[in-house]
């Protein structure tokens, strides 16, 4: 950045000479640092935070419910049998024949 | 092709062969396939089959789900056994009959059961509901 400066003891010693030109000056940049000091509060305070607001949309749920089956079997039975048999045994030959014709169990 | 309700012939030989029990204290493991309606099932069934199985999957794992026994019991002279009931969740298939089988081995066959008609769940529990436990409605009764 430059500026002018004008009128008397605007230079050095016998810098320019009476009524000519103004004399430049330069100035360099400044450079600073800027920091956020830490703030303090004092007495009471009262805060009351609002509460946080979201908007949620749900996308569509479906849920299927189904259709079960109950199966009520019936049981399966199996009969037990006892073969048919014969006893016998030797015949007493002393006795009185009185045989009968055999009509099975 | 067809499902034909019946106690398979072969589990009443291995009965007499003492190759089924169905104990408190058993070893043995039994388990319930389902069937469709392509499936052909009787009393000469002899073994489990995946011929006609409900597809893997959908809530139903081929090869059937586990059984519990309930130990058997008799009442007059009639012996029989029962099972707890079994569901399948979260299922969508369909079903026309099932067979109870023996795990392990040869998966020996016990007896073929016939639904009636097709069952049908839609992401829904498939359950299977056994019937009283008596001499007259027993899953599997020997009279």
């Amino acid at each position: 950045m430059a500026d002018n400066l004008n009128g008397w003891g605007r230079g050095t010693w016998s810098q320019l000479g009476w009524g000519v030109g103004p004399i430049p000056v330069t100035v360099t940049g400044v450079v600073g640092t800027t920091a956020l000091g830490s703030v303090t509060a004092t007495g009471d305070a009262i805060i009351a935070p609002s509460g946080l607001s979201a908007t949620v949309t749900a996308g569509t749920v479906t849920i299927a419910t189904g259709t079960g089956a109950t199966v009520a079997v019936t049981g399966v039975a199996g009969t037990g049998e006892i073969g048919g048999f014969i006893v016998w045994g030797n015949v007493v030959t002393l006795q009185t024949p009185d045989w009968q014709a055999f009509t099975g169990f | 092709m067809a499902i034909s309700q019946a106690m398979c012939t072969s589990f009443k030989k291995a009965l007499l062969d003492g190759e089924m029990d169905f104990s408190g204290n058993t070893g043995q493991s039994y388990k319930i396939a389902l069937y469709t309606s392509s499936a052909n099932l009787s009393a000469t069934t002899t073994a489990y089959t995946t011929s006609g199985e409900v597809a893997n999957g959908n809530g139903y794992t081929t090869a059937g789900a586990a059984l519990t026994i309930v130990a058997p019991t008799t009442a007059g002279t009639t012996a029989f056994l029962d099972f707890s009931d079994v569901t399948l969740s979260s299922s969508t298939f369909t079903a026309r009959g099932a067979l109870i089988y023996q795990v392990g081995g040869s998966t020996p066959a016990v007896a073929v059961l016939d639904f009636g008609a097709d069952k049908t769940a839609t992401a829904g529990d498939f359950t299977i509901q056994f019937p009283t436990a008596d001499a007259s409605n027993a899953i599997i009764r020997i009279a």
